[in-house]
């Protein structure tokens, strides 16, 4: 017996291991669904009216502020935001004012024609390109449609 | 003393043949190494089996506080959104409300442990003294996180439990307006309750916790039957030998939390309504006792039942280790302390059964529950035939006793798809027969956005015959004609009505979002036996008008010519 307890002492220590291994593992499953169900939840888009398609001439991008509701989960807030709308010959562009470099959010500069970014003084040209500063990518263009003589854009 | 040097000589000589990866770091060793005395075993499990309890509370309620908003206008909802929502998030509410009972009683076996053991006696004193303070703040978690869904059973539980401070003399009503953040339980009450229930009482819990488990290894484990001051021989350490019991333990308490949270879950009541006066007020199980006591205790003694008899309890219960003066450890050297904890053990659990037995009673009485007499309940045939104006008001009755409206009714919510359906137009909806048969055995129609778990959170009540045949009579009664045009086309349908149903089905697909006869996808309800379950009127509504009938509905408006309707209708119909 007493020859016996070391080997006996070493297995049990495995099976303590084990058992509480199992325990974590029971645990930490539904922990990490749940941890991670905001990535599983189904995107939804929706199409916004931001205007009369009509109101937008050519010329400097217009600022319009728009409303939309923004389903949280549980519980649906009518919330504001922005976008800026240029008239191109031929097509009308919708741009999402979020600077690619830190997400501020960009002012359109008359004199200079160009977007700029308060932050850190990125600046974008009217079809959204990059023309300075740091930002690495183009403004982000909304997906729109002209619906019942309305300007939409695609949120998702 | 040479003994216990033996022991630890031993203690190391084992270790030393242990696998390096077997043997624990030395900051861990030193922890776990600690000798255990002779006869300790599983009635020591308990306090381990708290410890890994309270940590998956924590665990559980990270998680929970991560959706969870504590405001009026959103905590019922937001908990809601859990449950059906968030992944495992039914699981995990689940968890957090079973593990709460578990600590409960775990606590409760761990203190009758120790006093079993008389493990409480100098130098443990204080040990005790915070371990009895750790089960007052469990209460406390209890009673604060009881509101915290913000439903029926929370708002009026945490009512009267705020009541008690409320009836203490003089004080009482500034305590209440305190306790409650206002004269009334309302969003104050809310926030108050979050804050101690994730701020205050886990700050608590920790200090305690750490200052009790200090004691515990600084003093180490009470030799069982022994006298006080006598050493008893120590054996082996707490790694593996004792460990490995604890382990048993926690295991076996976290599957049967896992088991009842996974079968039952967590209750959640419709949502608080201050204006209903037909709901009793019930709080957790483990505070039926003292509710009971202000049944006893009322009018002028009512502060024997709120303050008096419970601060006596709390204070004797702290003392307890200056008031035992007695050296011995074997319980047969104790009759005294025996008898009382036996006594105070057994007043604690009938205070608890009186209470619910009472809780119980109030509901039926304010109810009228259970009219439809249960003789004739059992033995339908012998009974005399019950005219049918008498079944719909024994039906009604039961729709009130059994609080069908909480989920049915027009107050519940209605942002989220998948709800329970409205039953204020049943009778233009479901037929008679179908509600009769699904009542007394619930089957899933819908299922969850997964198309494998069922959405069915109808309980099997386990009605009788005539119970689910009067709740049946009833809801027929409860009709919208106005919305859902008296059945004309019921003298049936032509084949070739159904055969150019048959072909709409299939050319509109369906079978995109219905199931009929296993076929198809589970998006929306399955169509096998629609022909028995929904009525014309209903079927030609919904198909007209979706959206007028069931707002939020993922049912397509598909703009059907009448004629058209009229053939799908006949095709659905003849699905029986």
């Amino acid at each position: 017996m007493a020859e016996s307890e070391p080997s006996r002492r070493g297995f049990l220590a495995r099976v303590v291991i084990a058992l509480n291994a199992l325990i974590a593992i029971i645990v930490a499953t539904p922990a990490v669904g749940y941890l991670l169900s905001p990535l599983l939840r189904q995107r939804s888009s929706q199409w916004v009216v931001i205007g009369k398609a009509t109101k937008f001439v050519a010329g400097v991008p217009q600022r319009v502020v728009y409303e939309y509701d923004d389903e949280g989960g549980y519980s649906v807030e009518r919330t504001r935001s922005v976008a800026f709308v240029g008239r191109t010959p031929g097509d009308l562009i919708v741009l999402s004012p979020v600077c690619t470099h830190m997400g501020c959010n960009v002012a359109f500069d008359d004199t200079a024609g160009l977007f700029e970014c308060p932050c850190h003084g990125g600046k974008y040209d009217t079809s959204g390109r990059v023309v300075e500063g740091p930002p690495p990518e183009p403004l982000r263009r909304f997906q729109s449609r002209i619906r019942d003589g309305n300007l939409e854009i695609q949120l998702t | 003393m040479s003994k216990e040097r033996d022991a630890t000589t031993n203690i190391a000589a084992e270790k030393a043949s242990i696998r390096p990866w077997l043997r624990l770091p030395r900051v861990m060793s030193e922890f776990f190494d600690e000798p255990m005395p002779k006869g300790v075993g599983w009635p020591h499990v308990f306090g381990s089996t708290l410890l890994a309890l309270i940590a998956l509370q924590v665990v559980t309620g990270v998680l929970l506080s991560l959706n969870y908003s504590a405001s009026t206008s959103t905590a019922w909802e937001s908990v809601r959104y859990i449950q059906d929502r968030v992944v495992f998030g039914g699981i995990v509410r689940g968890m957090h409300h079973w593990a709460a009972s578990a600590s409960i009683i775990v606590a409760a076996l761990h203190l009758g442990r120790v006093f079993l053991f008389a493990a409480y006696r100098s130098p443990r004193r204080w040990t005790w003294v915070v371990g009895v303070l750790l089960l007052f703040v469990l209460l406390g978690f209890g009673l604060t996180g009881y509101l915290l869904p913000w439903d029926l059973k929370a708002y009026f539980g945490t009512k009267v439990a705020t009541e008690i401070p409320g009836s203490l003399p003089v004080i009482g009503p500034y305590l209440l307006q305190i306790v409650r953040g206002g004269m009334a339980v309302g969003p104050f009450t809310l926030t108050r309750f979050y804050s101690a229930h994730v701020i205050v009482l886990p700050a608590l819990l920790a200090l305690l916790l750490i200052v009790h488990l200090y004691l515990v290894r600084k003093h180490g484990i009470t030799a069982p039957w022994t006298r006080t001051g006598e050493a008893g021989r120590s054996e082996r350490s707490f790694f593996p030998f004792q460990a490995l019991k604890d382990s048993v333990a926690i295991f076996v308490a976290l599957m049967v939390v896992l088991v009842v949270a996974a079968l039952i879950g967590a209750p959640l009541e419709a949502k608080a309504d201050p204006t209903n006066s037909t709901y009793v007020p019930r709080p957790d199980w483990y505070f039926l006792g003292l509710q009971h006591l202000l049944r006893i205790f009322q009018g002028k003694w009512q502060i024997l039942g709120t303050a008096f008899i419970p601060g006596v309890a709390a204070v004797l219960l702290l003392a307890w280790p200056w008031l035992d003066r007695n050296n011995e450890r074997r319980v047969r050297s104790r009759p005294v302390a025996l008898t009382l904890g036996a006594v105070c053990a057994a007043m604690v659990l009938g205070m608890t059964i009186a209470g619910y037995a009472a809780v119980r009673d109030e509901e039926r009485r304010m109810a009228d529950l259970r009219v439809v007499p249960s003789s004739s309940a059992q033995q339908p045939e012998e009974s005399a035939p019950i005219s049918s104006a008498d079944l719909v008001r024994d039906g009604e009755r039961l729709y009130v006793a059994m609080k069908c409206d909480s989920c049915h009714g027009p107050e519940r919510e209605e942002s989220l798809p998948g709800l329970p359906p409205d039953l204020g137009y049943a009778g233009s909806k479901l037929r008679e027969g179908w509600m009769r048969t699904y009542l007394l055995e619930p089957h899933p129609i819908r299922y969850r956005s997964d198309g494998v778990r069922p959405m069915l959170r109808m309980p099997d009540y386990r009605l009788s015959d005539v119970e689910a045949g009067a709740l049946a009579a009833f809801l027929t009664t409860r009709t919208d004609v106005a919305r859902f045009a008296p059945v004309v086309a019921e003298q049936g349908s032509s084949p070739d009505q159904i055969a150019e149903g048959r072909r709409l089905f299939s050319n509109y697909q369906c079978l995109g979002c219905h199931v009929l006869e296993s076929e198809g996808s589970r998006i929306g309800p399955d169509l096998t036996h629609v022909g028995a379950r929904l009525t014309v009127g209903y079927l030609d509504m919904f198909l007209r008008e979706p959206e007028a009938v069931i707002p939020g509905t993922s049912m397509k408006n598909f703009g059907l010519w009448e004629e058209e309707r009229a053939a799908l209708v006949a095709f659905l119909q003849s699905r029986e």
